[in-house]
């Protein structure tokens, strides 16, 4: 049986239907353990200095992946929607870890480009299923057998939950705060600190369409920077949320655009409070905690004094 | 109405003398500085590139001047160059300023497009006015790369460390000031002799070296800190793939014929990478593969601190370097970039490769065909 190795970063909150495709089509699927500081250690040294956390994370898990599989599932996703691309990263994904762990593991790398037509994805799930089956029509048929993948961990929080005085919108990529390594485990410390954390997500598959006013002039050609900016546009506006964390990784490159749109905006306009926390593998964690704290104790006051 | 537009290493000159020609009032931002990346640094987003930073302080720097219109090219992603004019608007009204900006997204094919942007913002003119004011930029456009990579060929060779450069300098000055395409031309070509003149023909050991990267910095001596400059003083031959004459040809006028001629980046990048990355990361990659396979002595990548597509190139250089055998340095620069640092790490990178020349590791011996690259 055909193993193939499914890191647990990056573009793996992207791709989740994937594990459930090649469990259908009879290969033994190993997905990496949540992160941590080996994790980190290795992929530091794998990747170039200037790569951002998320990107050496992937590395990392990419390399403990290599010994115990056959195929390492190394997507491109250059594009999920029309008109918008992901950071220019992820296009370059399957290269990097080529050139870092190349000659240690085989590496599957179907290239997902939406942008122009979705049939393109059928390409991909031929090109994806080439090590464990030959036939184009099995691995079709397995894929529309796929089942839209399971509710991501952040979603967990969109129901219930109730007894907590403040919301706090959480606007940060994916692979950073469901990351316990890379985003601190912050939504879970802010349910401890009783404060209710909404993620840009699940703000998302509320499925309410952003009002053109909130848009900006010119669309933004990410995908997830481009929803991060919709969703918290829409909690300011709609004053759904009592403050606003904008968690970012040092060095992201589209997020040092858009979240200072997305900031500038919201001083002009929304009397919202925001809150930058930047990490990188020299994040302290009682660092994180402090300001986490003195924010949330900030939202707690205002609300039991302004009812 | 005044128009504005930011630098990038000699873009102004054909910039202006299109605009003025076409009836604008141009005001050309002051030269690059201190003080326009002081003022960037401290309104721009932190983890933004070095060149949104430098630009922001020409606009900032402009608008004070008199200027009412910026003109900011677009872009269709994923580089974050596309976002620029967007976020500069919002920094600068931010700032206080009252202004028009005007976006010229690239016309992937449909050139009307960008004939309508301008137009809307320029004076009434005859087409033949706009033929006369585009031949002229255009000429000069071609004489200042022409003379640009010529002084990046002499200066490993000149006899007074310095005087390459000022001979470019003092060229580029008459083509700024050349109304008509004859005085383009006889500047071009005093421009030239000066310059071959600064040469002689001793058998000083030089060394031939590519420099890539990220176009904004490659191209901006005040943000690569004239790197070209201090590598031709140390005795390299350098050449340039970037320049803006061949950008426009590749991205604007001739790209479906593949007329502008060089290489091919998808070819010879794709062992490496492939697929584009945005920007010129793609095209760093192939370049420095097209050196190897000419037998250059190194190459330099240069790109500001988290650009996107040259992080993603740089990741990849390392086995281009292994596999083909070119040494290959990184430079990435932004606000905190020190001059002495990068001139310690030029000289220990041409020493290296001197070294290496000599220890016949090189891929080339030391003297063979020197005066057949000089001066083509």
């Amino acid at each position: 049986m055909i193993t193939v190795g499914v890191p647990r970063a990056l573009p793996y909150y992207d791709c989740l239907k994937w594990i459930d495709f090649y469990r259908r089509l009879g290969a033994n699927v190993v997905v990496s353990p949540d992160t941590t500081k080996t994790i980190v250690d290795i992929g530091v040294s794998l990747s170039v200095d200037d790569a951002c956390l998320p990107v050496k994370v992937y590395l990392g898990h990419a390399a403990i992946l290599a010994s115990d599989c056959d195929y390492l599932f190394v997507p491109r996703i250059v594009s999920i929607e029309k008109g918008a691309y992901m950071c220019p990263k992820f296009l370059g994904l399957p290269d990097m870890v080529k050139a870092a762990i190349g000659d240690r593991v085989r590496i599957v790398e179907p290239v997902i480009d939406l942008s122009k037509s979705r049939r393109a994805m059928l390409r991909a799930v031929i090109d994806a299923s080439a090590p464990v089956t030959g036939n184009p029509a099995k691995a079709l048929s397995a894929w529309r057998a796929c089942s839209e993948p399971e509710p991501r961990p952040d979603l967990g929080r969109i129901s219930g939950g109730s007894g907590f005085k403040v919301r706090v919108g959480v606007l940060g990529h994916p692979y950073v705060i469901n990351d316990k390594s890379i985003g601190m485990g912050i939504l879970d410390k802010l349910e401890t600190m009783g404060a209710k954390p909404v993620v840009a997500e699940s703000v998302r598959r509320t499925g309410r369409p952003v009002p053109a006013e909130l848009r900006i002039g010119r669309p933004i050609f990410w995908t997830h920077e481009s929803r991060l900016y919709e969703a918290g546009i829409l909690m300011a506006a709609t004053r759904s949320v009592d403050g606003i964390i904008i968690v970012q990784a040092f060095g992201c490159g589209p997020g040092s655009m858009i979240f200072d749109l997305f900031v500038r905006r919201c001083r002009r306009e929304y009397q919202v409070p925001i809150l930058v926390l930047t990490v990188d593998e020299h994040t302290g964690e009682a660092g994180i905690v402090t300001r986490l704290e003195a924010f949330v104790d900030m939202l707690l006051r205002t609300a039991r004094c302004c009812g | 109405m005044r128009l504005t537009f930011p630098h990038m290493g000699t873009l102004a000159i054909p910039l202006r003398s299109l605009f003025a020609n076409l009836g604008c009032d141009v005001v050309v931002p002051p030269r690059t500085s201190e003080t326009a990346l002081e003022i960037g640094v401290k309104h721009a987003p932190e983890f933004a590139c070095l060149p949104l930073k430098i630009t922001l302080g020409n606009l900032a720097q402009a608008l004070e001047a008199g200027a009412d219109t910026i003109l900011m090219a677009g872009g269709v992603g994923p580089c974050r160059f596309g976002f620029y004019g967007e976020l500069q608007r919002e920094i600068l009204k931010d700032m206080g300023y009252d202004f028009r900006m005007i976006i010229v997204d690239p016309p992937q094919g449909r050139v009307r497009h960008i004939i309508e942007a301008v137009r809307s913002f320029l004076p009434p003119v005859t087409p033949r006015q706009v033929v006369r004011a585009c031949r002229l930029a255009w000429k000069k456009l071609n004489c200042i790369d022409k003379l640009e990579a010529l002084a990046n060929k002499t200066r490993a060779f000149e006899r007074k460390p310095g005087s390459v450069s000022a001979a470019l300098d003092r060229a580029l000055n008459s083509i700024d000031l050349a109304e008509t395409e004859q005085q383009v031309l006889d500047a071009y070509q005093d421009g030239v002799e000066e310059i071959k003149q600064c040469k002689v023909d001793d058998d000083r050991p030089v060394v031939k070296v590519g420099l890539v990267g990220e176009i904004y910095v490659v191209l901006e001596p005040f943000a690569n800190h004239s790197i070209e400059r201090k590598l031709g003083e140390l005795g390299v031959i350098v050449d340039r793939p970037l320049n803006i004459s061949h950008w426009l040809k590749l991205n604007v006028i001739l790209d479906f014929l593949n007329m502008a001629g060089g290489i091919n980046p998808g070819k010879l990048a794709l062992p490496y990478l492939s697929h584009t990355v945005g920007g010129h990361g793609r095209e760093t990659v192939a370049h420095t593969v097209n050196y190897a396979e000419s037998r250059y002595d190194g190459v330099i990548q240069v790109a500001p601190f988290t650009c996107m597509p040259e992080i993603v190139a740089e990741s990849v250089l390392h086995r281009v370097s292994r596999e083909r055998g070119i040494p290959v340095m990184t430079i990435m620069v932004d606000e905190h970039t020190a001059e002495a640092g990068l001139i310690t790490r030029l000289e220990a990178f041409v020493d290296m490769l001197k070294r290496r020349r000599l220890s016949g590791l090189g891929t080339t011996s030391l003297f063979d065909s020197k005066k057949s690259y000089v001066l083509s």
